[in-house]
């Protein structure tokens, strides 16, 4: 299973003898380097929580070299002081990791200095705090809006954009990786690197919060953002005027690709989580809301494929109004 | 004198009534020349179409009809909407070769098998059943699904609400049929309904999932008589039909 590693810096205690209130701290880890400075004097303990850098692993130990230096900043003179040592962080363990190292600096003013204050030697101890989670990716808005995978059964599973996954490993020219949100929540997938190396998976997805829609039986009408969009249900069928969850999209509708103009249109969106209503391009309606203006079907399609109601099946809310 | 008269004008009237019912039939019969379809049989020809890609291990096998109608200008719509649904099933068999199958040396292989089910001088009805054989997988993969042309209108019927007496009929309609071919299925399907006109019936199909068993896709098909929706089919449709 693919883990991620997140190293903060979390407190710093100043100890021993003071050396002077401006201190600087220096992190260098596996590449990646944090500088702060803060104002503190000797027998604080200052609270940080600084994110020093976060690191991608696949074994069970995660060890990796750090250096820390602590710098008392001064107009002529800084006194300086570092270590050099290794982290061990449990990568099986998710609860918070701590390592605390001790630097020492003395102070190292002019000799006149020396012979009237004496060698004071400042003691700091850092703090890192480790945290374990599983990398989260997400699939990718592609073509038809589908990414094809395969489960455990080889079935094929197709998975809409901007699935949040955790990937787990890589076998055979395949990236497996777990869905953490929609209908195929907690199933073991897996899709083909593409072009033999590199990921279909992407980093860096923002959701955005949950939509909120409404649609007007009696105008037949559905209204997002201050939009209108023309719709048709079905009046011997009707809706029920109330509240309903939109779902994140199950699988490929293949009634949507008689509407190429509406270029994703077999991405369909359920409405509630019982029974087969959608939101859907279409002419006609046989229960379901449709969108007659297939045309504009990619401007729905946008604003509910990245929102999230938090509920890890929902993109937003419904309200059929009369 | 008078009885001259009188028999000039009875014979001018006559005249003048004969041209004029001349004249009143010839432009009716023009107008009606242009407004009475004629009704034309197509002619169906058949052609079977290989392709084969070595490097990608994917052999497609097509059998792909090619509607004639003699003085009309409708063969090309219909041939197009013929293509393009063949081009989706092609494409979307590719991706999925590329995307799922496991590659074990074998070849991948697409079938469509397409069927005219009705072909009347108004409506052409045609099913395609294309079944993918994906390498390492075992796997039972067909699906049947539709297109009808609207001759006279030279228009594909995308839902095929025109087909009924009004698009509350074709709700009803899509109802009951989706209830008929799920009525003896066991699970919890969650599908879309495809159906066409056929000879005294209509073909219909379900294709989505079926969760009870963890998504696993489903694809369901029946031909129903005529006597499931007649009720609700456009009279001139179910004439044609029938």
């Amino acid at each position: 299973m693919l883990k991620f590693v997140q190293l903060k810096l979390s407190k710093i205690k100043y100890n021993g003898d003071s050396v002077g209130r401006d201190i600087r701290i220096e992190i260098d880890v596996f590449g990646k380097f944090l500088r702060i400075d803060k104002r503190i004097k000797t027998g604080t303990v200052a609270e940080m929580n600084q994110e020093v850098g976060r690191f991608e692993t696949d074994r069970e130990l995660f060890q990796t070299n750090i250096l820390i230096s602590v710098i008392e900043k001064d107009l002529l003179f800084n006194n300086t002081g570092s270590i050099t040592d290794s982290i061990k962080v449990n990568t099986t363990d998710n609860q918070p990791q701590h390592f605390t190292f001790e630097i020492q600096v003395r102070e190292s003013r002019s000799l006149l200095s020396r012979l009237f204050w004496g060698k004071r030697t400042a003691i700091f101890e850092v703090t890192l705090e480790a945290l374990v989670g599983e990398i989260e990716l997400y699939t990718p808005d592609i073509k038809d809006g589908w990414l094809v995978t395969r489960d455990k059964q080889d079935e094929f599973v197709s998975l809409p954009a901007y699935i949040m996954v955790h990937p787990t490993h890589i076998k055979n020219g395949r990236e497996y990786f777990i869905p953490v949100e929609g209908v195929n929540r907690g199933e073991l997938l897996s899709a083909p690197l593409e072009n033999g190396n590199s990921s279909y998976l992407i980093h860096n997805v923002k959701h955005e919060p949950a939509i909120s829609a409404q649609y007007s039986i009696s105008e037949k009408v559905f209204i997002l953002n201050g939009k209108k969009y023309k719709a048709d249900d079905d009046s011997k069928n009707p809706w029920q005027k109330g509240f309903y969850d939109i779902e994140i999209p199950d699988y490929p509708h293949g009634g949507g690709l008689i509407y190429p103009e509406a270029v994703k249109g077999t991405v369909w969106f359920k409405i509630g989580y019982s029974g087969e209503r959608y939101l859907h391009p279409g002419r006609v309606s046989a229960g379901c809301i449709s969108i007659t203006e297939t045309t504009r079907w990619m401007e729905i399609y946008n604003a509910f494929i990245k929102a999230r109601k938090g509920d890890f099946m929902s993109v937003g809310i419904l309200e059929v109004i009369d | 004198m008078n009885k001259k008269v009188f028999i000039i004008v009875i014979a001018t009237i006559t005249i003048f009534g004969c041209l004029f019912y001349w004249f009143w039939s010839y432009d009716n019969k023009v107008v009606s020349n242009g407004d009475v379809y004629v009704p034309i049989q197509p002619v169906i020809k058949w052609q079977e179409i290989t392709v084969t890609e070595p490097e990608s291990k994917i052999a497609i096998h097509i059998n792909i009809p090619r509607v004639i109608i003699h003085n009309s200008d409708v063969n090309n719509e219909i041939n197009l909407g013929i293509k393009r649904h063949i081009e989706y099933i092609k494409d979307y068999f590719i991706r999925d070769v590329i995307m799922a199958a496991i590659d074990n040396g074998e070849t991948n292989i697409l079938n469509i098998e397409t069927e005219v089910l009705l072909s009347t001088p108004r409506l052409i009805s045609i099913a395609f059943t294309s079944t993918e054989n994906f390498t390492g997988i075992v796997n039972d993969n067909s699906k049947r699904t539709f297109m009808v042309f609207d001759i006279i209108n030279n228009e594909s019927l995308k839902e095929g609400n025109e087909l009924f007496r009004d698009d509350v009929a074709w709700a009803r309609a899509v109802t009951i049929m989706k209830k008929t071919i799920l009525a003896d299925y066991q699970g919890e399907p969650n599908c879309d309904l495809f159906f066409t006109p056929k000879q005294n019936g209509v073909a219909v199909s379900c294709i989505g999932v079926d969760y009870s068993l963890g998504g696993k896709h489903i694809s369901l098909t029946k031909d129903m008589p005529i006597s499931v929706i007649k009720g609700f089919l456009d009279p001139a449709v179910l004439a044609d039909i029938q």
